[in-house]
């Protein structure tokens, strides 16, 4: 696991910086959390009983992070989140949703990654 | 409330960590007075509390359940909410949803991530609209027992007109072409709506038939739209200006001699006020081509202007007192 994510918060100042960190540091530590919301659906798209609503919601985790994760500093995530959201949201108009996400799995993959990436290291030396 | 930073601020997003990051750019910019909901319904629990006052509400677009937009027009029917600034939180990926949102009622909107100068500015742009609607709320007030000169009304102003449904704020629907963009704002024409006599009302009657007069004028005007998809918007000076689909046809001189029509019932209670017959004028539909790099929001100016330059207004005798 990764620990020190440089933080560059453009556009805002020194203070600013400072009182977004314990945001930040909240969501960081919540990430496990949505780590795991997106495992269990990548398993409901392989074979799950809705796997164009698990589509969906993968799409809205997403954008969720999308929303936030450039502004706490974290701007390579929430690039990726937006790749997510945006091949998600349309998985609808594809015509196979089993070849839909063996094309797009990836992009979820590299997501995920990063988000283990940044996540800071809570063990203890 | 006397300063931007007294505003007592309703944000609504089901992302706890947004909320988060909302409160502390408030908190640290000097915002102390804002209240965090989570959904719509908690968000209506307290819009409906008669003890909770909010003077500018943000709302995020995609929630579970009822979304923003859904939310934003629940609280436009909210006579308390009728008129408050409404600010649409948005991503890039939801920019299809902002035309939803205007429509719903919205005064402006927010990019998501969010910045800390774009928030600053768009609250302020919010405060300078409440401000504005005070001193209009004041002066409906003060029309049904003054005088123009006593009420400080002035025929520039772009006053509210309760009895105009769906009637959008003229910034509102500046930053609604803003928001669009070059490209999109391309999609819509702008119309404009020129009141021949408009000045001399101003003039000669009671504040109070003068609004009256510009809200028949503007019901009016909804009437002959309503087969359409459009925006309507009072921008002052006894002028409207629409916004329509550029995709469907209209005949706008067809259009000016059913509005007057439309008008006609109304001639004999403007005549009484003051002495004054009124007749809209119409422009052609104006829009701006792709290649220009004119504001999206020239169009507005351009269909005013183009009103206001309609050759009906030079041969009609319309605009002339009644003898």
């Amino acid at each position: 696991m990764h620990t020190g994510d440089s933080i560059v918060m453009a556009e805002k100042t020194d203070g600013m910086n400072e009182a977004l960190r314990e945001v930040r540091n909240r969501f960081l530590f919540d990430l496990d959390q949505r780590i795991c919301d997106f495992e269990h659906l990548k398993a409901h798209i392989v074979n799950g009983p809705d796997r164009i609503e698990a589509v969906r919601a993968v799409a809205m985790l997403a954008h969720k992070i999308r929303g936030v994760a450039p502004t706490l500093g974290l701007a390579q995530l929430g690039a990726l989140a937006t790749s997510v959201e945006d091949r998600f949201s349309n998985a609808a108009s594809h015509p196979s949703l089993s070849e839909f996400w063996r094309g797009a799995a990836p992009d979820l993959e590299n997501l995920l990654d990063e988000m283990e990436r940044v996540q800071p290291d809570y063990s203890i030396d | 409330m006397q300063t931007q930073k007294d505003m007592r601020i309703l944000a609504v997003d089901d992302e706890v960590v947004f909320l988060d990051i909302l409160h502390t750019l408030f908190a640290y910019q000097g915002y102390t007075r804002n209240v965090q909901a989570r959904s719509a319904n908690e968000a209506l629990e307290l819009l409906r509390d008669p003890d909770q006052q909010f003077d500018c509400i943000l709302l995020d677009i995609q929630m579970p359940g009822m979304n923003g937009i859904e939310l934003c027009k629940a609280i436009r029917n909210m006579p308390k909410y009728a008129l408050t600034p409404i600010l649409m939180l948005t991503s890039l990926s939801e920019q299809v949803y902002i035309d939803q949102a205007f429509g719903a009622g919205a005064s402006d909107y927010i990019t998501k991530p969010i910045n800390e100068t774009e928030l600053n500015a768009r609250l302020r742009s919010a405060f300078n609209s409440i401000t504005e609607r005070k001193r209009v709320e004041a002066l409906a007030y003060k029309v049904q027992t003054s005088s123009v000169d006593q009420v400080g009304l002035n025929f520039s102003d772009p006053i509210s007109l309760p009895e105009v449904d769906d009637l959008m704020g003229y910034l509102a629907m500046q930053n609604y072409l803003l928001t669009l963009g070059t490209l999109r704002s391309n999609a819509w024409s702008a119309i404009g709506f020129h009141i021949m006599g408009a000045a001399q009302v101003f003039a000669n009657a009671h504040p109070r038939d003068f609004l009256d007069m510009i809200q028949d004028v503007g019901i009016t005007i909804r009437e002959g739209l309503k087969t359409r998809t459009f925006l309507l918007s009072y921008s002052g000076s006894g002028e409207f200006v629409a916004l329509i689909d550029k995709k469907t046809p209209i005949d706008t001189d067809y259009l000016q001699d059913q509005l007057n029509g439309l008008l006609e019932p109304f001639r004999e209670f403007h005549v009484a006020a003051s002495g004054q017959n009124v007749k809209i004028c119409v422009s052609k539909p104006c829009s701006k081509g792709l290649l220009t790099f004119a504001s999206p929001t020239a169009p507005l100016d351009a269909a005013l202007l183009a009103a206001r330059q309609n050759p009906a207004l030079a041969q009609s005798g319309a605009s002339s007192p009644i003898q």
